[in-house]
């Protein structure tokens, strides 16, 4: 068979060259890239295979071009002599980048743990931050929940100052209290008699009238302090909340007018029989209701409920309104005696401080709700007698 | 103490030089067809080390990035060219089974074993250059891939 020698020729020198040309080129590539990225085992093992196989390119293409020019020239014993050299570096390239290959798995295996043990130390890098981040939340969410606890301790303190600033005002009114009646009961007695002594009609009966009306007037501020101050009187029976919720009721209505307010009675007739001073909690209802009706001048709902308090320790009693309601900044103030938004000579700022003396009396308490233009709801507990009381 | 023990290890020495005075008994000789030998063993060595190659690119889950198929590809040819180069060494130095003639400086005239297409297999064969050039390329591409990918900020071309 006869075949043209060209194509080997051709191919071969032309491959050869191009053999070593790509192999360099290969070469330069995994070294840039090495550079790109010097930690990594993998491009080390590039540039090893490829530095391989540049010896082999070279050894054996070398050989072959050499071959060629020596053997078509006919210097074959030149060639000869080369031969054993070009071969042997060939044959250890080969064994050069095989041996190397074979690495490839450890070089890879060992890349793949690194790769691993960065990631796990990422992974715990990204642990640590995020309970950090979470760390500054709890820390925030606690130091908020100090505030809220500091700021209702303040509303708690505030509230105390206010008991014992009215229990100091309670004590010093009913001392003044006690020392201006027996003189104002003297003046009324002398202001009476000269009165008697007056004939009809005259002027000066008017004017003593007049005295005797004011002083009657200071005669029942004082009586309200005194009552305020706890010193009067504390003899206590069982009685019936709901009969003389409905006698205060009866008794307003009927001294003033109330055409415009309707009256809606929620009572909890399993209430049983507390253990009151039937005319200090008469003055008590008085004073919630009159007050109720001074803020719904334009008339409006009067509810009066009672029922057990969720621990059945206290009886509850509201006095709810849907009046004007309390201005914000007045809340903690309309306790205190003297206190009062009424024009003078209609509220003696009395009657809410009057109302706490006394439940205070009776080992109850008294708070309030309020918001302005809406309304008002006025509690009362007070403590439920034990069962061996009940009705 | 140490230097005793040279001096015996010496003596032994001498003394089996002088037993023994071959020295083909004591260095093994290289000549002959070992060299061919030799080289086939390369190659099959080289032709192992391709396939292993190529198991483990795609064991380890590099093939996903473009550069490393391209390097898997250069690695099938190199396999395909040992296998080649394999052939054509046992044909031209261990069977010889072809026989060449320059006839002129522009053909050869090739016949062997009896067969028609023992010849025709030697001559394609010996155009090896046209699977190795192409798996050099390959190489090159590859290479090529993983350093824009590099470049470029986006994987080490080597994710898992
Ligand atoms: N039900 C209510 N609705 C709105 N404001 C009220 C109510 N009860 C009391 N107040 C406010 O509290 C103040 C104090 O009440 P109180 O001690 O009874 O005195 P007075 O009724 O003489 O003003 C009142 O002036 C009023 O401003
Ligand atoms: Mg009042």
């Amino acid at each position: 068979m006869t075949l043209s020698y060209m194509p080997i020729v051709v191919v071969d020198i032309i491959g050869s060259l191009s053999m070593i040309i790509m192999g360099f080129l290969c070469l330069k590539l995994t070294f840039d890239i090495r550079a790109h990225d010097k930690g990594n085992a993998i491009w080390i093992y590039l540039v090893w295979v490829c530095s391989g196989l540049v010896v082999f390119a070279v050894s054996r293409s070398t050989g072959h071009i050499v071959k060629q020019f020596l053997i078509m020239d006919g210097f074959d014993e030149a060639w000869k002599a080369l031969q054993p050299y070009s071969g042997s570096v060939n044959t250890l390239a080969l064994i050069l980048v095989a041996s190397i290959t074979l690495f490839f798995r450890q070089i890879w295996k060992i890349y793949i743990r690194i790769l691993k043990d960065q990631n796990a130390l990422q992974q715990a890098h990204e642990q640590l931050v995020s309970l950090n981040q979470s760390l500054e939340a709890r820390v925030e969410k606690r130091t908020r929940d100090l505030a809220a606890e500091s700021a209702q301790r303040m509303v708690l303190e505030k509230h105390m100052s206010q008991t014992e600033k009215l229990a100091a005002i309670g004590e010093l009114s009913a001392g003044v209290a006690h020392e201006i009646n027996n003189p104002l009961g003297v003046i009324l007695g002398y202001c009476q008699l000269l009165i008697r002594s007056e004939t009809e009609e005259s002027e000066r009966k008017n004017d003593l009238k007049t005295i005797e009306k004011h002083v009657k007037h200071c005669q029942r501020i004082v009586a309200d302090l005194l009552s305020f101050s706890r010193s009067s009187g504390t003899d206590k029976s069982p009685c019936d909340v709901h009969l003389i919720l409905d006698d205060v009721l009866d008794f307003i209505t009927k001294h003033t007018d109330s055409g415009k307010i309707a009256v809606v009675k929620h009572y909890d007739s399993s209430l049983p029989f507390l253990h009151l001073n039937r005319e200090k909690i008469r003055q008590v209802f008085v004073n919630l209701v009159m007050n109720a009706r001074h803020a719904m001048d334009d008339g409006g709902v009067l509810t009066l409920e009672t029922r057990r308090s969720p621990d059945h320790i206290h009886g509850e009693i509201r006095v709810i309104d849907n009046g004007k309601g309390i201005a914000e900044c007045d809340i903690t103030r309309i306790f205190e005696p003297f206190f009062t938004t009424k024009p003078t000579g209609q509220g003696t700022g009395l009657g809410l401080s009057v109302t706490y003396g006394i439940i205070k009396d009776h080992g109850g308490d008294i708070r309030v709700e309020s918001r302005e233009g809406e309304g008002s709801t006025f509690t009362l507990s007070l403590p439920l007698p034990d069962i061996t009381n009940e009705r | 103490m140490k230097r005793e023990r040279y001096l015996r290890m010496t003596a032994c020495i001498s003394l089996a030089w002088t037993l023994f005075p071959e020295p083909l008994l004591a260095i093994q000789a290289h000549g002959g067809n070992e060299g061919i030998v030799v080289h086939q063993m390369g190659h099959v060595f080289f032709l192992v080390s391709m396939g292993a190659f190529v198991y483990w690119l795609r064991e380890g889950r590099l093939l996903g990035h473009p550069g490393w198929r391209y390097i898997m590809g250069f690695a099938v040819l190199m396999g395909l060219w040992n296998i080649d180069v394999i052939l054509m060494h046992f044909l031209d130095e261990q069977a010889r089974l072809v026989s060449v003639e320059r006839t002129t400086p522009f053909s050869v005239t090739l016949s062997g074993g009896g067969s028609s297409w023992l010849p025709l297999v030697y001559y394609l064969g010996k155009l090896d250059h046209l699977i190795c050039v192409p798996a050099l390329f390959l190489l090159y591409t590859g290479l090529r891939r993983i350093k824009a990918s590099l470049g470029s900020g986006e994987g080490k071309g080597a994710e898992q």
